[in-house]
């Protein structure tokens, strides 16, 4: 009974019992949320939805973060979930090709915050939520998936885990909200991904049916008992519904002694995952080396499959949409060139409509790489090769996915890109007020930093 | 193909004025039948478990949640009325698709007729535009979508909840595109559902909900000027992952745009006369027939067979129960619902009560009930959908009924009659029977209203709360 042993982990895991490293790990997670959604402030999209959630008018219990608008802890989720996927900078398990933050951070801030909850219980349910949500998703082969994307479906579990676990629900009652919220989970068609502005919505529907999942659950709403793997004899479950051969063992294999959220990657770049090792390569070529872009002839990029598929063949015209650049690795090959740089500030509609680095895109040429699809994703390897008009090269490799835990993340750069994303709403000052409090969250009102975190 | 832009297209300009007077007719009926069991449902506890949750949630006040007394958000007031039309399992549904459309359509599109004061022929060509996307899609996913384990009330409903909002709403056809778009994105995947329901849990009540809330949210999106993908339906040519194709197998995708403005997904409907899953319906029916037209008593049965079709037999014939069994257990067992019929020579709310399944004897009787496949009644399937009872007594008689298709299918259709009686059975406990019949002319000449939350506060005005207090 995989949902009874995942109900009774988040049901008994308590703040005293967490390892030091794994409260400091959520702490910075919190943080790195935060920031993704303070730098997307700027943004029409950004606006858009933080506007529309506004003006569903319901009860002001919770903070749509950047802009301050107080909503209910639904919409508040609904919101932020959107928000932080907006710059594409969001945390993520390279593994389970999940982004935990977006789904889990909304719901327990927002629920914490008009529940009026205390930071360790805030720590615990984000604990909880990343565990479920990276479990669940690991149990789904990225392969042998349905075209649906995890931090949407996967999500929703998570959410509804952290959800329950702020409310306080027993065993029973988690075991039920994870059963309803399979089944009112957003199927997060991947269709959607590139080029519309519903791409980042999947996070927060998420985190908002999870919210919902529990508080029916704490109404006495009851679920299927085995939601991921279904009951006999049909065992249509959540995990076989979506994928052919679900690795099951991977929901509870060393539940509650290895914590997943220590494997959590953050972002370098406002880009899709995928790219960052090209990204990462072609940047250390133009910084490195005196790379005129009138004289570029053609950039070479080999990399593995999955990233040459996904990415690799996506030109982007001056109506181009911000997500359709964050996935696109012509694009963003383009970009670096251009200016030396990768930042939020890379999708202006300036630089989106610039012919310059749209010629620039036309040179890029992505293949995939039969040794680096063998390594991935213990390994995410790009190749990168630009070569001048004058016949000289420059090629660099990157193996090893940047801010990946294995490799090390530095937590100087981690606060540089906090400051630099933070910087849109707030001032220097209180933006380290803010990372302080962040810091010692163990002593800090969730209700008071969400006052901080808005214009 | 760009089935989506075909679809948004044609509904994007349906109006009143160019439906066929039978499909008017029959939208008139849907909504009747649709505010008569949300009102009836008031009396289950699920209903008051609702009703206090989303009370709580503190939501804006614009739209109503039927015969509860509150208004709510436009999006909760989806929700809400969503989990009350399906409470007592008496909703419409498309003929042997497995699809409950007004569990997700009727909701949307009512919330926000009632916040934007819409009238009633605007209201009409919204609801149709809805039970027709539904009815579309659930023709192209069945019968792979049911079997991969998706429930259509919550995946396909959904779809149709958002272009009735989107419709309601005037966004045109580049809305209406956009918010079945939005959907593909946020469609609540309804899974479990057979597990939910055998085992009776109250999940079972809020996939078609929830699909009513998504519809409502896409459509608030796409008037916010959210974008999606082109076609949702089918996906892009390169990775063909569309709705239909993730959710099933071969989707016989011609079906959603196929004779648009000339056949219609409506008069396909069947309602129920009985608080039960529709595949029992038929042997309800025989059964009754059976004890009125025969000299039968309980004690006196050696045994009982009912013939019927693959689906009916499978999926609701070996379903048996107890005293502990739930209301839900209930309503999907042949077995329980023919023992109770024979009993009391008639299946109301009553033969599911709390009292009537603590009862030993309905369950003694129900384990004599034994339910077959007949080869012959597969034969004629989907044309006819018989269903036949044997009564074998203890003294070696045999008494026999059969029907040929259940009451309420469009092959034995319920009359407007019918339908008027069914709704004030359902009412006659929450409302007096001015209010009930200044309603029920009200809906029947919906074209005349000019403005839909005049009904809605008919209604409101008109419950008596007391009764629903606990």
């Amino acid at each position: 009974m995989y949902a009874k042993k995942i109900a009774e982990f988040v049901g008994s895991l308590s703040y005293e019992d967490l390892p030091r490293e794994v409260i400091v790990k959520t702490k910075e997670c919190t943080r790195d949320h935060v920031g993704c959604i303070l730098g997307a402030y700027p943004l029409q999209e950004a606006k858009m939805i933080a506007e529309w959630a506004r003006d569903l008018g319901d009860r002001p219990e919770s903070t749509i973060l950047g802009f301050g608008y107080k909503t209910s802890c639904r919409n508040a989720a609904l919101a932020n979930g959107y928000l932080s996927e907006v710059l594409e900078m969001q945390d993520g398990l390279t593994s389970a090709n999940m982004h935990p933050a977006s789904c889990v951070q909304p719901a327990a801030l927002a629920l914490a915050e008009c529940l009026k909850k205390g930071p360790k219980e805030f720590i615990t349910a984000v604990v909880a939520g990343y565990e479920v949500g990276n479990r669940v998703a690991e149990s789904l082969p990225a392969e042998k998936s349905t075209g649906t994307m995890k931090t949407g479906t996967a999500g929703t579990f998570a959410s509804a885990a952290a959800a329950g676990k702020l409310l306080g629900l027993n065993v029973p009652q988690l075991i039920n909200a994870l059963g309803i919220a399979g089944f009112l989970l957003p199927l997060s068609t991947r269709e959607n991904v590139w080029g519309t502005t519903i791409k980042p919505a999947h996070p927060g529907q998420a985190s908002m049916v999870g919210i919902e999942s529990a508080l029916l659950a704490q109404k006495g709403f009851t679920g299927c008992q085995e939601i991921f793997m279904g009951t006999p004899p049909r065992h249509l479950g959540f995990c076989n519904v979506i994928s052919q051969d679900p690795l099951y063992e991977k929901l509870i294999e060393g539940l509650g002694e290895k914590y997943t959220i220590m494997d959590v990657y953050y972002k370098p770049y406002s880009a899709c995952r995928l790219s960052h090792s090209a990204v990462e390569a072609a940047l250390a070529l133009v910084q490195e080396n005196v790379i005129d872009p009138a004289m570029v002839q053609k950039i070479e990029v080999k990399t593995y499959a999955r990233a040459s598929r996904e990415l690799g063949k996506r030109f982007p015209n001056p109506e181009s949409s911000i997500s359709f650049c964050q996935f696109s690795i012509p694009y963003l090959m383009a970009s670096v060139v251009w200016d030396r740089a990768i930042s939020p500030k890379s999708y202006t509609r300036e630089k989106i409509s610039n012919p310059k680095i749209l010629e620039l895109a036309k040179l890029v040429e992505v293949t995939a790489d039969e040794a680096m699809t063998r390594v991935y994703p213990e390994k995410a390897p790009a190749r990168v090769r630009i070569i001048l008009r004058n016949g000289t090269s420059f090629e660099k490799q990157v193996d090893v996915l940047k801010w990946e835990p294995s490799r090390g993340i530095p937590v100087e750069e981690q606060m540089a890109k906090y400051y630099s994303l933070a910087a849109e709403v707030l001032s220097r000052e209180k933006a380290e007020m803010v990372a302080q409090k962040i810091h010692h969250l163990e002593r800090v009102e969730i209700s008071d930093l969400m006052k901080d975190l808005v214009k | 193909m760009a089935y989506a832009e075909v679809m948004a297209d044609h509904f994007g300009k349906l109006s009143y004025e160019m439906l066929p007077p039978e499909v008017i007719h029959q939208a008139k009926i849907v909504l009747l039948d649709f505010m008569g069991i949300c009102i009836g449902a008031g009396i289950m506890p699920e209903a008051h478990q609702l009703n206090n949750m989303v009370k709580a949630w503190g939501d804006k006040e614009e739209a109503s949640v039927l015969g509860m007394g509150f208004k709510t958000s436009v999006r909760s007031a989806a929700f809400g009325n969503g989990i009350l039309s399906t409470l007592l399992e008496l909703q419409d549904g498309l003929q042997f698709r497995g699809i409950h459309i007004s569990e997700a359509v009727p909701p949307a599109v009512l919330a926000l007729g009632e916040r934007e004061k819409v009238d009633g022929k605007k209201f009409i060509a919204s609801l149709v535009t809805g039970y027709e996307v539904a009815g579309r899609l659930a023709e192209a996913v069945f019968p792979s979508h049911l079997k991969r384990g998706y429930m259509p009330s919550g995946t396909v409903g959904a779809f149709g909840a958002a272009a009735g909002a989107a419709k309601i709403l005037d966004l045109g056809s580049a809305g209406i595109r956009e918010s079945m778009g939005i959907m593909a994105r946020i469609v609540p995947m309804s899974i479990e559902y057979e597990d939910n329901k055998l085992g009776g849990f109250t999940a079972k009540f809020l996939h078609g909900p929830q699909a009513a809330k998504a519809g409502v949210e896409a459509a608030l999106l796409a008037q916010a000027g959210v974008t999606s993908f082109p076609e949702p339906f089918a996906g892009s040519d390169r990775l063909k992952q569309g709705f239909c194709y993730i959710g099933c197998d071969k989707p016989n995708m011609n079906y959603l745009t196929d004779g648009l403005g000339k056949t219609y997904s409506m008069p396909k409907l069947y309602f129920k006369p009985f608080s039960a899953c529709r595949h029992t319906h038929g042997a309800i029916e025989v059964a009754i027939k059976a004890v009125r037209e025969n000299p039968v008593v309980p004690q006196d049965i050696e045994s009982m067979t009912i013939r019927t079709y693959h689906m009916a037999a499978i999926s609701t014939g070996q379903n048996y129960t107890n005293p502990k069994s739930t209301f839900i257990s209930c309503q999907f067992s042949i077995p329980y619902l023919v023992a109770a019929s024979i009993m009391d020579h008639k299946l109301g709310l009553e033969q599911l009560s709390k009292e009537k399944i603590a009862n030993p004897a309905v369950h003694e009787l129900a384990a004599k009930v034994k339910v077959v496949e007949d080869p012959e009644i597969e034969k004629v399937f989907p044309e006819k959908s018989p269903s036949v009872i044997e009564i074998r007594t203890k003294a070696g008689k045999v008494f026999t009924a059969r029907t040929d298709a259940a009451k309420g299918d469009p092959q034995n259709p319920m009359s407007e009659q019918d339908f008027i009686e069914k709704f004030h059975s359902l009412t006659s406990q929450r409302m007096v029977e001015k209010s009930r019949q200044e309603m029920v002319s009200m809906v029947l000449n919906l074209e005349k209203l000019d403005d839909l939350s005049k009904l809605m506060k008919l209604i409101f005005g008109s419950i008596s709360i007391g009764s629903i207090s606990k």
